[in-house]
């Protein structure tokens, strides 16, 4: 899983390619769920992620937002509907972020959800502009993450609460785990894009030395893990609909890397966090 | 030359064939210090991978004799360790096969 700065415009065209087809498998969230249960429905479970992520804020009602990574634009609706968030999602998708603004243009909700290409490792967003910064999965994806801490800093408002989830390593890998798993990360990397997961020690000293406080961590693998055999079910069941989108092979690949992350997940080596962070109001 | 320059040989030239493959930003550096096993690795998954084959190759064409690096977990688990460990260990390893 480990990862090269140059990859990063690879990554956006990933996820330009896999758009359509990922909908008919993750549903219209591209990310886990919270599972109350694990034969909980894959949608309200997504839709969980986003309360539980919310409560660590918590979020005030009518803040401001900058959603990174932002998908087809999910969360930052129900943030609008849920707390009249007013959110800025951004993408380095351009698909990603036509279809987002495509669903606030059907929804009559382009005044207050808006949606651009836009690389946070590489940005013109004023300081001091957001009162929430919300990264929902799309960490593991940015090989800075020093920078991307220092950057959610900066473009916080005083007292603007980071809130991010995404998976974790929870030890780190010996060279026999990668040299025996090597076929199963690059799998992965196939699928989801290259990746480079961290530990939450590291996200904890990235987040500290950026100047934010009041951090806070939960792991919630074990209400992650459920999603990997929901998405399972979602391929079998829509499997001639996700090849037509996909090809066949990006469809194995896709069921293979479900298996692989479940596995890599119940084996303590990959796990699902939470974080939550505060920018001091001194800043 | 003695066996543990051999040795040394053989892994800087599978480093060699393998930094050939790599683009330039990702090459591993030509020194018996350069990190290979713990999480200060300079190589990924996958360039660690062709690094192994490499080397068991190199040492086949050296020593007439096929080790299987990939299985030797007592070095593999290591929490950290240089080029000059995997070459200590192999060192050893040819001495257990009276090479």
């Amino acid at each position: 899983m480990d990862y090269d700065r140059k990859s990063l415009s690879e990554v956006g065209s990933h996820y330009d390619s896999i758009t359509d087809g990922w909908r008919l498998i993750l549903g219209n969230n591209f990310h886990f769920g919270y599972f109350e249960r694990p034969e909980q429905d894959l949608d309200s479970a997504t839709r969980n992620l986003i309360i539980e992520l919310e409560k660590l804020g918590p979020v005030p009602p009518g803040s401001s937002v900058l959603d990174v990574g932002c998908g087809i634009g999910e969360p930052a609706q129900i943030l609008h509907e849920s707390l009249q968030c007013r959110v800025t999602g951004i993408s380095i998708s351009q698909r990603g972020i036509e279809l987002a603004r495509q669903m606030a243009h059907r929804k009559g909700l382009s005044g207050v959800l808006n949606f651009e290409v836009v690389d946070i490792l590489n940005n013109r967003i004023p300081s001091d502009t957001y009162d929430i910064a919300w990264v929902m999965e799309s960490s593991h994806l940015m090989p800075d993450k020093l920078h991307l801490t220092r950057e959610l800093f900066r473009i916080l408002k005083p007292d603007g609460k980071l809130l991010l989830c995404d998976m974790v390593r929870r030890r780190d890998l010996t060279a026999f785990d990668l040299i025996q798993r090597a076929d199963q990360f690059a799998a992965i990397d196939r699928t989801f894009g290259k990746a480079k997961t961290e530990s939450p020690t590291f996200y904890r000293e990235a987040l500290q030395s950026a100047g934010f406080g009041a951090i806070e961590f939960r792991d919630i693998t074990e209400q992650a893990v459920p999603t990997l055999a929901a998405w399972r079910r979602n391929l079998e069941a829509r499997r001639d609909e996700v090849i037509a989108r996909l090809s066949e092979p990006r469809m194995r690949d896709y069921r293979d890397s479900c298996d692989h992350l479940e596995d890599l997940m119940q084996s303590g080596i990959l796990g699902y966090g939470l974080f939550g962070a505060a920018k001091p109001l001194s800043a | 030359m003695t066996r543990r320059e051999q040795v040394n040989e053989a892994i800087l030239a599978a480093v060699d064939v393998l930094n050939e493959r790599l683009p330039e930003d990702e090459r591993v550096a030509r020194d018996l210090g350069t990190e290979v096993l713990g999480p200060s690795r300079s190589v990924d998954s996958l360039g660690l991978v062709e690094l192994v084959i490499e080397i068991e190759m190199a040492i086949r064409d050296r020593f007439d004799v096929n080790l299987n690096l990939a299985n030797e977990s007592a070095l593999l688990t290591r929490p950290e360790g240089t080029i000059e460990t995997v070459a200590n260990y192999i060192d050893g390893m040819l001495e257990n096969l009276g090479k």
